[in-house]
């Protein structure tokens, strides 16, 4: 059994959606030693060795956000006076700070959206929190996340020291997605 | 030598406890090529790729949180949900992670088998996963292999809680 050819945190953009890499994707656990000449030292990789590094990665990948956004708040009269995306980090190369989108929807409520289908399952409660340097600290916010015809939105509501939403772009907030 | 036939962020339930993945455990860092027969191109694996990449990895286990919690309030003693549960654990899942708040609707424990973490020397972190509502914040009040106890603030403030609120609890090994 070898491994796809594509990254499977990413699909092949056809049958073969965005999915958590397990050992299958690694390979598998029915690995061998040659039963002929098997590693007898440290010096050779051994059957469990390879399996053993699979099973620990295929774990390790449940425990990541597959997306992280940094972006701040913007609204007049504030400078800017439009919310910004300052970085995006993410287990598909397709999800940028140019196809993902940031728009205000009210005070203190900003929805972040970009094409559906670009993320494995992502089951698990996204979160927001205050990020970067400031000189006062937000209480942070919260969010929802959902897919409606294609698009996947976060909907991203952001709050200033005193409790109040704001639209101040001196914050900065991490949005953090987790999958299960 | 081989490495363990067991994930080591399980152990083997036994004498080996659960503990991070290391460079050891992946087979170590003393690969070589093949004398007769060394890799000549990208094909085939170089020993030096290996240890690379068992480094990256060990690197890569050394941030992740061992365990993710997603749990649900409840603005009365004795109440308390458990959401989701990620975990590098296969045995510890949304149905063996409990919570309990016997005596204030605020004051959770949150109760994972016993033995499935390494040591969690590292300070836990609880941030705040509501979807429409901003409770002040949680706290950890205290910590123990097989539990962990958390005090959560509504946005007065106060200790207190509705059932809207949702919290999430970060476990890290050392």
């Amino acid at each position: 059994m070898t491994s796809p050819t594509y990254p499977v945190w990413e699909g092949d953009g056809g049958a073969n959606d965005p999915k958590w890499p397990d050992e299958g994707d690694f390979g598998g656990l029915e690995f061998e030693d040659n039963p002929n000449y098997p590693p007898t030292d440290r010096k050779r990789l051994s059957a469990t060795d390879y399996m053993q590094v699979e099973m620990s990665l295929a774990r390790a990948c449940r425990m990541i956000p597959p997306l992280m956004v940094d972006f701040s708040p913007g609204y007049a009269p504030f400078s800017p006076d439009a919310p910004v995306v300052h970085n995006v980090q993410c287990v598909n190369d397709a999800l940028t700070t140019t196809t993902l989108a940031i728009n205000r929807a009210d005070v203190g409520e900003y929805v972040i959206s970009f094409d559906s289908g670009l993320l494995p399952p992502v089951t698990m409660r996204p979160r927001v929190e205050q990020c970067g340097v400031s000189s006062a600290l937000s209480l942070g916010g919260y969010v929802s996340q959902t897919t409606i015809s294609g698009t996947t939105y976060f909907f991203v509501t952001v709050f200033d020291s005193s409790g109040a939403e704001t639209d101040d772009p001196a914050y900065s907030f991490r949005l953090i997605c987790f999958g299960e | 030598m081989t490495s363990p036939t067991y994930p080591v962020w399980e152990g083997d339930g036994g004498a080996v406890a659960p503990a991070r993945p290391t460079v050891e455990s992946m087979g170590g860092r003393l690969f070589l090529q093949g004398i007769e027969f060394p890799p000549h191109d990208r094909r085939r694996l170089h020993a030096s790729s290996w240890s690379q990449s068992v480094i990256s990895l060990e690197r890569l286990c050394r941030m992740l949180p061992v365990a993710s919690i997603d749990f649900q309030c409840s603005s009365l003693a004795g109440g308390g949900l458990i959401l989701n549960v990620s975990s590098v654990a296969d045995g510890v899942t949304a149905t063996t992670v409990s919570i309990a708040s016997p005596v204030y609707a605020y004051l959770y424990t949150i109760y994972w088998p016993d033995g499935a973490f390494q040591s969690m020397d590292l300070y836990p972190r609880v941030s705040n996963a509501s979807e429409a509502v901003l409770p002040f914040g949680a706290h950890v009040v205290s910590i123990a292999s097989d539990r962990c106890a958390i005090s959560c603030y509504d946005n007065a403030g106060t200790q207190n809680v509705d059932a809207n609120y949702v919290f999430n609890l970060s476990l890290y090994g050392v």
